[in-house]
Parts: structure tokens; sequence; C-alpha cells
């Protein structure tokens, strides 16, 4: 292009209120007639676009053809279609409900409750966003706080000007869960506020926007981990390890110490107000240079932003800048059609928009030949940053780099805080003249704007955004930690690799009291006496005690589906040097391969998926309910033997739902693997137990009721024992 | 078109009924054919609620008889004109417009704050500037943006059937001035005394009256500014109101098929299943509980409160509650959710009792009771 062009286009550029990047274009469609608020949208394989409003219905385009497939849901807030099971999944305010269209007549038959297991009050600001889906095919959503109830957490501050305090006003509220079928809730981290935006990257990570208010000094791109806390008090009373009272009684400073940060703060106004659901580019280049990135809307701003994250010390943190301006509403949700183009459902409704419109569906697409000239992304390096630009540079122009911090209190929202221009020195530009580097003092928890004004490519090209704004919470480490071997499983949606030492270690809570836990062994159980192990190193004792002995000990039957018991006892040691993984180290190998660790974890701290009751490198128990050692514990296993096919592949995974002493610990876990390694066709196993280096251990009243069907029996086998308060699903 | 131009002119400006139209014929014209899709009381049906505040297509004497002589495109609202003679759409509209009670024909403009300060609201005070904004609301009350900076003036028309003393109550912020017919009828002011304040009483006779409301508060997310024009003794009408900001009025009624309906119902737990059968009889069935907790009949619901804004409110029952309906369908301590499935005239709903799967369904029976079988 040449100077003359880019000087027409920049005289464009300023009376145009939109700002779309070279090689794109903008396309709205219609929408069907009626009250149309649209809320979510998503593609099926066939093209079909499906969309669910506010007002509760969805809708399904083909072609140019607009039918209504179901009504009369309340306010869903996000779709996605299931391929595999040819339904759709909403997230509607009282549910995650599946819609079968049973008779392919084009109109939904079948509304199934896939849970409800959260809590809802009544509050408008409940909402319920997702589902996304991981490549287990298992959902994700998340739930809103209210914005009226009895309990927020002020921390001394006055009600907050034009937004004031959250409050938690049923079960779940702030938190995001997974369910991995039909009747199952596995809630997965809290402290979220305005949970708007839920994304499931293609590495099968989960990430959250969530708003600026209360505890959230501005918005914000979580990359979300199970078992941590992001930030918002107000949901923590969830947690066993929790009340309403320990909550109030705790400050700003005490939060701190146990919230994950955001992997990047998306800077109000600039970047983002409302931000929605992230999406990322897998379209293989169809839509430009941005391979591998995030886009997401923000409902205020109009606009599309792109964002990327590094781990850097084992944590995500990363940058955004602003993509595309001039959308017709606010997008909220974003779906990537065969086509690479890119669609947002839009609303603005209720919340400001800049667009104005009350809703609009329209789509961005590349023309797949004109690259725009924009900054790429940027990179932290050991002395400053790297910063990548998608086309050559022409004049080399030294960037403006300002950095600032934020509070983390109750207030609504913070102001920037130490504000500071930085010198920036050593300014290298790389021979292909797309990457520059530079060093700048850096600091931790610090947001930085990288600013290069004025700057053109070669081709005297502008910058549509002409800033990145870059999250560093932590500065590079002399050498990045190596993450744990995942043996060939992967942790799907956890985001947790095998034994990380930075797992939260679940909560601890009070076992059931032993008369409580003592159950008697059903008719049809078999007692596994003596005669029934094969290891003669495990002597029975005249009490029907076992001791761990040399060697593991395996079963003389192999068993498939079935309900297990058993209890162990720890030796007591007061040796100092006996602790962690050596104080009374077993384990129950279900089907020979699947751990459930045994290890005394009453005050004797670990990694969290090594923990009593965890199954190994895989899942922490839900909380930990150790009795001491001496006393008996038990286990209570209802498991259900994997399902392989034909090919050797795995249809169905392993499943558990277990009690350690009285206390659930798994909840219908999914199973990834074996614990040396990945699912291996195989029929009905024996049950083994383990031996391991460490103090003693010893096990008595083992029995066992082979093939006892699982999902028949879960939701008894789920009232085994009397509620506790830490067993609150 | 001369003709009944004047005859407009005769009727909506000077408050009297002429006749020239025929009332009856209006009637009969409804009764053969509008009913069907408006509804026997005009409150709606597959169309449009024809005696509410929200008037899409404009609700003045032309822009009604506009909708019916050629129809609303993209709708089932034909051109009737193809149908009926001239005279019998004159009749026609007549007749809606006489069934129209409370403001009409609402006209809001915006100006800004400047000229006005240090002065006492007057509609005089507008004759000299511009507006910043003039719009002819498709609601038929005041509302006005988030954020808005300036001073509101609406102008509209009360249609008013039953004579005798009315008044205005108004609450909120800010300065207000209302004048009916040229007279100002209520003042009030949050600055001053309360001494400076009045809202006096006045005689309004069957027919047409002009209105118009002056205001001015500070700005503020959302207009905290309440106008209610009420009769003594009788009814009374909300001047000011929520927008549904473009979203237009939504009620489910009862179709030929079953249908099973998630919204919030005040009193009603929020995961209530409500069934609404093909004979307009609702239940409202607790999947907690395996109750049926209350029913209805000639019932509909209401979608319209929940459509504004943030769905701050909630959806509303319509109907005649039925008495003794309360049963427990299911026994136990435990209850989820499984599915529910319309089909025909029924709905089968599955649910886990303690662990164990039990189905049931719900059809209609007779007017006004329903069958229960599992």
């Amino acid at each position: 292009m040449n100077i003359l062009s880019a000087l027409l286009l920049l005289f464009s550029f300023s009376i145009l209120s939109a700002q779309i990047p070279d090689g794109y274009k903008i396309q709205s469609i219609s929408l069907p007639r009626g009250s149309v608020s649209v809320l979510g949208l998503c593609h099926k394989p066939d093209g079909t676009l499906a969309i669910c409003t506010w007002e509760g219905e969805v809708w399904e385009r083909k072609g140019d053809v607009w039918t209504k497939f179901a009504e009369n849901l309340m306010e869903p807030n996000g779709i996605y279609f299931d391929e595999k099971e040819d339904a759709y999944y909403v997230g509607q305010k009282p549910e995650l409900t599946r819609l079968i269209d049973l008779d392919k007549d084009g109109d939904c038959d079948r509304y199934e409750c896939i849970t409800d297991a959260f809590g809802i009050s009544g509050e408008y600001h409940e909402y319920h966003f997702g589902p996304v889906v991981d490549s287990l095919g298992r959902k994700y959503a998340s739930l809103n706080l209210a914005a009226r109830g009895e309990f927020t957490v002020p921390d001394g501050k006055p009600f907050g000007k034009g937004g004031g305090n959250m409050s938690y006003n049923a079960p779940w509220r702030g938190w995001v869960y997974r369910s991995d079928r039909k009747g199952h809730f596995q809630p997965l981290a809290g402290g979220f506020r305005s949970p708007c935006g839920i994304g499931m990257s293609p590495e099968d990570e989960l990430f959250i926007t969530d708003n600026q208010g209360d505890w959230v000094a501005d918005c914000v791109l979580y990359h979300v981990r199970e078992g941590n806390f992001y930030g918002h008090p107000a949901s923590l009373p969830a947690r066993p390890d929790f009340t309403k009272e320990k909550v109030l009684s705790m400050k700003a400073e005490d939060f701190e110490k146990i919230r994950t940060p955001p992997a990047v703060w998306l800077v109000r106004e600039e970047i983002a107000n409302s931000p929605g659901s992230p999406i990322w580019d897998t379209t293989n280049g169809k839509f430009g240079p941005f391979k591998g990135q995030m886009f997401i809307g923000d409902q205020r701003q109009s606009n599309y932003f792109r964002s990327g994250v590094e781990k850097i010390n084992g944590e995500y943190q990363g940058w955004c800048i602003d993509f595309l301006r001039g959308l017709e509403s606010g997008p909220v949700k974003m779906s990537f059609d065969s086509q690479g183009r890119l669609w947002s459902a839009q609303v603005g409704r209720g919340w400001f928009s800049k667009g104005g419109k009350r809703t609009a569906i329209q789509y961005v697409e590349w023309d797949k030949k004109t690259t725009p000239f924009a900054i790429h992304s940027a990179s932290l390096t050991k002395t400053g940053f790297s910063v990548r630009f998608t086309e050559r540079i022409g004049k080399k122009m030294t960037p403006k780099v300002s950095s600032w911090g934020y509070h983390y209190y109750s207030t609504y929202g913070s102001p920037p805080v130490d504000q500071q221009e930085l010198k920036v020195s050593n300014y290298q530009l790389s021979k292909d003249r797309k990457t520059v580097t530079f060093d700048i003092p850096l600091s931790e928890k610090k947001i930085y704007a990288i600013t290069f004004n004025e700057q053109r490519s070669t081709e005297a090209e502008m910058l549509d955004f002409d800033t990145i704004y870059y999250t560093l919470n932590q500065t590079r480490p002399v050498r990045e930690p190596r993450p744990g071997r995942n043996v060939g499983w992967s942790l799907a949606g956890s985001s947790w690799n095998r034994n990380d030492k930075n797992r939260p270690l679940p909560p601890v809570v009070a076992p059931l009291s032993a008369d409580k836990c003592a159950i008697p062994a059903p008719k049809e159980a078999t007692q596994l006496d003596s005669t029934q192990w094969t290891n003669p190193n495990w002597v029975l004792d005249k009490n029907g005690v076992m001791p761990r002995g040399k060697g593991n000990n395996s079963t003389v039957k192999a068993y498939g589906d079935a309900r297990i018991h058993l209890e162990f006892r720890f030796d007591q040691s007061d040796n100092p040097d006996w602790k962690g993984q050596l104080y009374g180290n077993s384990g129950i190998f279900l089907m020979s391969g699947y751990e459930m660790q045994v290890v005394n974890s009453f005050q004797n701290p670990t990694f969290a998926d090594g923990t009593c009751g965890s199954i190994y490198g895989q899942h922490p128990p839900r909380v930990n309910s150790s009795r001491k050692p001496g006393e008996w514990q038990s286990y209570d296993i209802l498991m259900k033997a994997p399902v392989f096919s034909e090919k050797g592949n795995v249809d169905q995974p392993l499943r558990v739902t277990a009690f350690h002493n009285g206390i659930l610990i798994h909840n219908d876990t999914w199973v990834y693997g074996e614990v040396g390694g990945p699912y291996k066709k195989h029929g009905k196993r024996p049950l083994m137990i383990q031996d391991h280096k460490g103090t003693g251990v010893s096990f008595r009243n083992l029995w066992i009721i082979e093939d006892f069907p699982y999902d028949l029996n879960l939701p008894a086998f789920r009232n085994t024992f009397p509620r506790s308060s830490a067993s609150s699903i | 078109m001369k003709f009944y131009l004047f005859k407009y002119l005769i009727i909506f400006n000077f408050g009297l009924y002429i006749g020239f139209a025929d009332m009856k014929r209006g009637q009969e014209v409804y009764n053969q054919i509008c009913f069907n899709c408006h509804g026997p009381k005009l409150d709606g049906g597959i169309g449009p609620n024809l005696v509410d505040s929200y008037w899409k297509n404009g609700d003045s004497y032309d822009a009604v008889y506009r909708s019916i002589a050629k129809g609303v495109t993209g709708t089932e609202m034909i051109a009737y004109e193809l149908v009926y003679p001239e005279k019998d759409l004159h009749s026609l509209t007549e007749f809606i417009i006489d069934k129209q009670e409370g403001n009409r024909q609402t006209l809001r403009s915006t100006y800004a704050r400047d000229y006005f300060v240090g002065k006492r609201l007057h509609p005089d005070l507008f004759d000299s500037i511009e507006s910043t904004s003039q719009t002819r609301l498709p609601e038929n009350f005041y509302y006005v943006g988030r954020m808005f900076d300036g001073v509101l003036r609406g102008q509209s028309k009360l249609f008013i059937k039953t004579p005798g003393k009315y008044r205005f109550n108004v609450n909120g912020k800010g300065r207000t001035s209302i004048w009916v017919n040229g007279k100002e009828v209520h003042y009030s002011n949050d600055k001053k005394k309360r001494d400076t304040y009045f809202t006096n009483e006045f005689e309004l006779s069957a027919g047409i009256h002009d209105l118009e409301i002056l205001h001015e508060e500070p700005t503020s997310h959302s207009m905290r500014f309440g106008v209610r024009l009420q009769k003594l003794n009788g009814k009374h009408w909300m001047l000011t109101g929520k927008s549904l900001e473009g979203s237009v009025p939504k009620v489910v009624r009862s179709g030929e098929k079953a249908k099973v309906i998630r919204k919030w119902i005040d009193g009603l737990p929020p995961r209530t299943l409500l069934l609404l059968l093909p004979n307009q009889v609702l239940l409202a069935y607790d999947s907690a509980s395996g109750k049926i907790i209350k029913g209805w009949e000639s019932a509909f619901i209401n979608q319209t409160p929940s459509l504004d804004s943030r769905s701050q409110k909630k959806s509303e029952v319509k109907g005649i509650e039925l008495t003794g309906i309360a049963k427990t369908v299911l026994e136990g301590d435990r209850f989820n959710l499984l599915h529910y499935e319309t089909s025909g005239d029924s709905v089968t709903i599955a649910t886990l009792v303690d662990g164990q799967q039990k189905k049931f369904s719900i059809s209609p029976d007779g007017k006004n009771s329903y069958k229960l079988s599992f």
C-alpha cells in the first residue's frame, strides 16, 4: 500500500467509529421475528447455526431460514451442540438441560435435567453460563453471585457506589462446576463474582472471564485450576473448611494469601468492561495470522479483543490487545464456523453496550489474503519484553511503557495504583524485522502497557491498536519448572499435572464417628478372608487383622463392577523421619491397576493427589477426613469397571464413588487411566493391596460384592451414611 | 378520505363522539374475525393485546386504521381492506379506540438542562428552544435511557371513560410539573420547601384530554420518578415504567400441545415446572418435592414483566385459581428430576425418587381439571 492510500486510510479511520483491521469484514444476519435477545450460539457440523435467547427460546438457522427448536426455557445463557449425543445443552437458570429431538422433526421433545444440584435463590443476577466441553465430552458451566442478599463480605468498607457488594444466597454460587454426565455435579473452583465468560482451550484448559466489581479490581481472565480460590470471598462458605462466620472474620490480607491472581487483566475501557466467553482460533489460518490465540468479545465496548498466555514459573500470565471495534451490540458468546468465520451472539439489554442495538448476530470474516499490520503478541523475557508484529516494521520506534497495580479489597473496582512511566533500554529488532525486544525494570504483580505510537510497517501501514497490555504476576525464573509426567493421560479440565506440589490440599474435615461408620456387611458380600488372597506374606491373624506384608497382595478372584469395604490402621510412629509419603503407605489397586491411596494424612501433609483417599496422581480426595494413626479407618467404595471397545479404546472410563470414614471423597469420579500409564484393554482383574516403603499399616474387615451394578446402586450408595456438613453435594 | 379526516378532527380534538361511524358495526366486525387472534376481550392471544400500553405500530387513530386496512408485514395480520369496505374499517377502528383507557399517543422530548436553571418549569419555556430528541414512544408510559442527563417533556393524551375526580400521585427525585388541558395540577420540587408543592384534584369528563409532564432530576442509572394517575375511588394508571428496550410483550397461552414452562413466578419455587395443558389448566409441579402445589383454569402466563432490562421482575400467572388442587404425586425424601416430555396433549415427567425411577403423565380432563396416570 503506498503512502497516499495509507494517508487516506488514516483519514477515513478518523471519521469512522468502527475500527476493523485490514482484510476483515463484519457482516450482520437477520434475526427471527419476535422477542429475541441472543445470549448464546453454536454451530452444528452440518452448518446449522443454533441460538438461545433471553426470552427462553432456541432457534435453528439452516441456510437463511429460522425455525424455533425449543421454547419456555428460563434465561438460557449458553448453548452447545453435542455431536456424539445429537443433542443441545443449554445453561438455563435453574439447571443444565439437554434438549433432544426424539422424532427428528426439528422440534424439541425431551428436556433432560443434567444437573440442578447447585442452588438458586430467585435473585435475578444468579445467571448460569455455559456449558463448554472438554475432549472427554464433559460439561463445564459457571454460576453468578446474587446482586442482593444476606451474605456479603464488606471487610469493613462502606457499601460501594454504583454496584455494592455481591451476595452468596445459595449453594455453589460464584463457583465453576463440571458435570460428567446426567446427575453428576462436581464443583471445581470458587471465588468468582460474575463469571460470564467461560471457555475451554483446545488443550482442555478452562478459562473464565470475570467482571470488575466488589473484590475485583478490573475485568479479568482466569485460568481455572481445580481447587483454587479466585478472590471473591462470598463463595468460600461452600467449602467444608470455611463457614460464613470464619469468612466474615477474615480480612483482605487473609484472602490474598489463598487466592489465585488472574492470568490476564483486561484493562477497563481500553479492552473490556463486561467480557464474554473466550474462544480459540483453531481455524488453521482461515481467520488470519492469529493461530491459537484467544478471541474474546466485550459487551460494553462492542469489540473483539485478542489474548494469549504463557507459563511463567508454572503459572499462566499473558497479554491482551484490542482487535476490532464497531459491533452492533454487545458480544457475549463466540463460535467459529467451518469456514473460519468468527460469529458472535450479541446483546445490549440490561447493561449498556456501545454498539447500541438491543441484540445482534454478526460474523467477522477474513479475506484469506490481507495480513493486517498489528501487534501479534508479547512475551516476557528475563529483563524485559519481546513484542512480535504481524508484518515487518519500518522505522524503529521506541515504545512507551508504563506500569501500575491494583488494590485487592472489597471496594467496587480499584483505580490504578503506583503508576509509573518506565525507561526502555536495549531496543533490539530481529533480522526479519518482526520482533522487537527491549529491557525495562520489571516488578511483579503489575500490568504493563506497551505502546508503539506511530509505528508503521515497511509498507507504511498503521497499527489499528498500538497498545498491548501484559500482566506480570511473576518474573521468569532461572529455570522453568518441569511439569509432572502424566504417564499417558492428561488431567483434562482440572489443569494440574501429576503430583504437582502447588495443587491445593483437600480441606481437612472431621470424619464421621466410628459407630456411624460401622455398617454390617450385606449378605451378598464375600468376606475377603485368608482364603481369598494370594500373597502368603500377608497374614490374617486370629483377630482378622492383616498387616502389610512383603510384595503386593492380590485377591484370588478377578472382579469388575464392585462394592468394596475395607478398614485400615496406621502404626503410630514418633520418628520424625517418617513423614509425607513414608508414614504408613499402601494403596488399594482397583482391578489391579487403579490406585486409591492409603497413607497417613492426619496432620501429615503431602502433595494433594497423594493424600489418603486420592486416586493417586489424578484426583485428590474431596476432603481429608483422616483419623489419627492407631485408630481404625474405613473405605467404602463403589466402582464401575472401564468399558473397552472392540479396538481397545476406552468407551467408558473407570468410575469411583467412595467414602473415607463415612465422608464422601469421590463423587462419581472419572478415572483417567491406570496409576502407571494409560488405559489398556482388560477384563475383570483381582483387587490388589500395595506394599510400599514406609511405616506399618494393617487391614481388616475387607469384603466385596461382585458384579454390583454401579449406575443402579449409585443413588442409594450416595446415602450410605448420614449427611455431614462436609458432604454438601 | 377528506370526509373521514374531518370526522377524526371532530372526535379527537373536541373530545366529542359524533357517531358517523357505527360502533355497533365495529363490535360486529370484531366478533366476526378479530377476536380469533386478539381475544374476545381484546387482551390478545395469537395476536397482540389491544388494550395494553404497547403499540409498536402506533396507537393514533390513523395508525390503528392503517394496521387494520394495510395489515402488518411479516405477521399474520393481513390487509383487511381486501375483505371489508372502508366504512366498516372505520367502525372497527372506532370500536378499538373506544376501548382504550389511560395514557396514549405518548410523545417524549428531551432538552438540555442549561435553559431551565433557575426557572420554574412551565410549558411556555419550551416554545423558544429546540429539543435534543423527540420520540413517539411505542410504549405508552414515560421512560428515559440510562444515565439520562437533561429535562424530560412528555406530551400525551388521556383517554378517560369514567368521568369524575382525578389526581396524580408523584414520587421520586427532582422537580415535576404536570398540566392537564392547559392547567397545572401538580408541582413538586425536592430542592424546595414542601409548602411549595401542590397536587390538585381535578374533574375529567369522559373523552380525550391533553396531558403534559415536565420533569428534571439528577443523572443516575435509571430514572427515579414515578407518576400515577388515580381516579378517586376508582382505577389508576402508571404513567412511568421500564421500557422493554425493543422487546415486545409476550404471553404463553395454551396450544394444541401441552407445554412445560420454566419461568419465575412469585410465590413458587424457581425450579417449578409449570404444566400448561390444552384445556387452559395450568399446574405448578414442584419437582423437588413431588407435589402439585397450585393450579389455575383459563390460565396463561404473562412473561412481559420479565422482558425488560436484566429480568429483575418475575413473570406472572393469569387465571382463576383452582382450590383443592394441591396433591402429592410422588412420595419420598429425595427427588431428582430426570426429564420431561410433551407429546400431544399430555406431559410426561420422569423423576428419581429415593433412587428409584418413577414416571407419570398429566393430561387434560374436561374444562378445568387434569388426569394423572403412572
